[in-house]
């Protein structure tokens, strides 16, 4: 039970609680980038997801062996070489997402993410929970994306992941650098305040049980926690 | 001493480590270049694709002639001058200009690379629009023409080469079908037919289809595009007579 | 004519920051203060200069060996090795610097902008026959593509110099908890990219 614990924390931390993109604000450059359409935000945030994970494997699995002198470029040297691969792969068997990528794929070897999360976690933790952790913030990373995505995509070309819905109705602007800007920004408002709403509620509501159990009595006494 | 020998003996441990480290990654991606291999054949069998939306028909690569006839070597591409001002394009030698006029306008290049027939007698041309766009950078698009008797009829498709258009592209992805529909559209046909050039007047392909581009910065590319795709239109109307756009089937790909 | 259209598209109209959306991680981090800002943008246009030096003639090397694809990992290791001599010199020849801004200079390894500048120039990315990039109307070869890179580094400069103006102003008001921090500065760069959209409008061969 505090194993299944364990790993559901490491999942809400990676997708919710310290989502890498709205909370921790890691990682900019493609969300700036990429999120102009819903698809290429879905395939940057894959790609990402991907990288991340076998880089957190792969440094988790060396941990021990890697003096802690050279422990950056060693890292960096893996996750080049992970990029690398992926770069090949998709270009042999995704030709679209490579052309839609661009720059951008290389530049996932500096994502401060991946670096990020393998100095924070995957050095210090085995490869199973590396890999969950890679997961999480991967799949947090490919969310934040998305909504990004789809918001900047409706309004920007008035379509949803290709389809076109508003029927002609766009507002340009925010298919540039300047509407990715503002659409980030506003997410981040967004996405802190509703999780610290919903984490206050859900204080208040242990509060409420908590004094409940206590007093031995179903009194209203939440007025005041309120 | 001591203190001397033990710190040597780590560095020398950090050294070895990030150099097997770089060693084996080497060796991965080296046998993973192998394995993902692209060919050039595959990347010209991806634009075909696109261009004939399924079967691709079988082929032959005619070669990218000179003005005077001779052939150029395979790899190396053939340079049209277009001379442009806010009134329209002026290829190479169909132009009247003189000096003064050449100077006061922006001279780009159409570079043809490669030049298909197909066994239903439309021709592919690939041209490179360069010296402008976003940035400055260049246009890579494929052409397709239907030919008539001695001069192109109608421009059927025109498509973007993703990985060889510029990076410095970054909004060549606000092009979408509607944009290269407009050098496929009646207005373009008869523009085709009737000997002109592509304009895009900084809001549309010179047509009936209105393609808002110059709100999203993206002016210079479009008028790559149109450098491109005037500089294939050039040389097939230039070729054309001369009987070289045939398809062959000894030199031809099924 | 030449040195202008690089210039006014590496610094203005190509902005790093504001049009093609690189660096933005120390963008965002270092721009509090002006001191900073400027240490960090000086150090980067250097990191910058320096790496696209090193990895222009490495990169033809490369393509003619045919072994291409080897190049993320040697250009992240060029970058790598050269933050990390910078750092060492900095140290040994001025260490009020140093302590300044001794923090910053190991992310500029991750900084987006200096290996997004090394890819471009070196025209990296394109496939099938080796060409030098066009900017501007002008190719690069080594010349114009140290040009370019230091200007780049320039701009990146300017755009942290300028949002940090902004952000040590924006300290003063008194805002609502849900926009401090991160959305009003997302919401400041916005501005001032649309500032330098401005910029986009300039053409050169075009």
């Amino acid at each position: 039970m505090a194993e299944k614990n364990k790993y559901g924390k490491i999942f809400a931390d990676g997708i919710i609680f310290n989502n890498p993109t709205f909370m921790l604000v890691l990682g900019t450059c493609p969300t700036l980038a990429m999120t102009s359409s819903a698809i290429s935000a879905f395939g940057m945030g894959v790609s990402v997801l991907v990288i991340l994970t076998l880089s957190n494997i792969v440094i988790s699995a060396l941990r021990k062996v890697i003096p802690n002198a050279v422990r950056i470029p060693a890292y960096i040297v893996v996750i080049a070489t992970l990029v690398t691969v992926l770069k090949l792969f998709l270009d042999k068997v995704i030709p679209p997402l490579y052309d839609m990528m661009g720059t951008f794929l290389p530049l996932i070897v500096v994502n401060c993410l991946i670096l990020g999360r393998a100095e924070a976690f995957a050095s210090k933790h085995g490869v199973f929970e590396s890999a969950l952790d890679g997961i999480a913030n991967g799949a947090g990373f490919t969310v934040a994306l998305v909504i990004m995505g789809i918001i900047r995509e409706f309004l920007g070309a008035g379509s949803f992941f290709g389809i076109e819905i508003l029927g002609g109705f766009k507002i340009p602007f925010f298919s540039t650098p300047m509407g990715a800007f503002i659409v980030y920004g506003l997410c981040i408002a967004a996405f802190v305040a509703i999780i610290e709403t919903a984490q206050r509620h859900s204080r208040i509501k242990k509060t409420r049980m908590l004094d409940g159990v206590t007093l031995g009595d179903r009194a209203e006494t939440d007025k005041e926690a309120a | 001493m001591k203190a001397k020998e033990f710190f040597k003996s780590n560095s020398f441990k950090c050294i070895l480590v990030l150099l097997i480290i770089t060693l084996v990654c080497g060796t991965i991606i080296a046998a993973c270049a192998v394995l993902f291999n692209v060919s050039d054949e595959e990347r010209l069998n991806r634009s075909l694709t696109k261009i004939y939306a399924g079967e691709v028909p079988a082929y032959s690569d005619v070669g990218v002639y000179t003005k005077a006839g001779e052939k150029l070597e395979a790899g190396s591409g053939r340079n049209i001058s277009l001379f442009h001002d806010k009134n329209g394009f002026y290829p190479e030698d169909e132009t009247e200009l003189n000096k003064d006029e050449k100077e006061r306008m922006s001279a780009y290049t159409a570079v043809i690379q490669q030049v298909i027939v197909d066994e239903r007698g439309t021709c592919l041309v690939k041209s490179k629009g360069k010296g402008c766009g976003f940035s400055g950078g260049s246009v890579t698009v494929w052409v397709q023409f239907t030919l008539g008797a001695s001069a192109p009829e109608r421009i059927d498709k025109v498509i973007n080469v993703g990985n060889e258009t510029d990076s410095s592209q970054t909004l060549i992805g606000q092009f979408g079908d509607d944009f290269f529909a407009g050098y496929c559209n009646e207005g373009a046909t008869a523009t085709v037919k009737g000997g002109g050039w592509f304009v895009t007047d900084k809001m549309s392909v010179e047509s009936d289809g209105n393609i808002d581009v110059v709100s999203s910065g993206a002016t210079y590319t479009s008028t790559a595009m149109d450098v491109a795709v005037n500089g294939a239109l050039y040389y097939v109307r230039e070729q054309l007579p001369s009987g070289r756009l045939v398809y062959t089937a000894e030199g031809g790909k099924a | 004519m030449q040195f202008l259209a690089i210039m006014i598209t590496a610094a203005f109209s190509g902005n790093f920051v504001f049009s093609q959306t690189y660096g933005i991680c120390p963008f965002l981090g270092v721009s509090k203060q002006t001191k900073s800002a400027v240490g960090m943008g000086a150090a980067v246009t250097v990191v910058m200069v320096i790496a696209t030096m090193i990895t222009y003639p490495i990169y033809i090397l490369l393509r003619m060996a045919d072994v291409a694809f080897l190049e993320i990992l040697v250009f992240i290791f060029v970058i790598a090795a050269l933050v990390q001599m910078l750092e060492k010199f900095i140290k040994k020849f001025s260490p009020p610097l140093y302590n300044a801004m001794g923090i910053y200079l190991p992310l500029i390894t991750t900084n987006c902008a200096v290996l997004a500048v090394c890819e471009i120039t070196s025209n990296a990315l394109a496939t099938g026959v080796w060409e030098m990039a066009v900017i501007g109307g002008v190719s690069l070869n080594f010349g114009w593509s140290v040009l370019y890179a230091l200007f780049g580094g320039l701009g990146f400069l300017m755009a942290m110099v300028v949002m940090s103006g902004m952000r040590e102003k924006i300290n003063h008001l008194s805002l609502p908890k849900a926009i401090q921090g991160f959305p009003i500065t997302m919401v400041t760069a916005a501005f001032i990219a649309m500032a330098f959209y401005v910029f986009t409008f300039i053409s050169f061969g075009g």
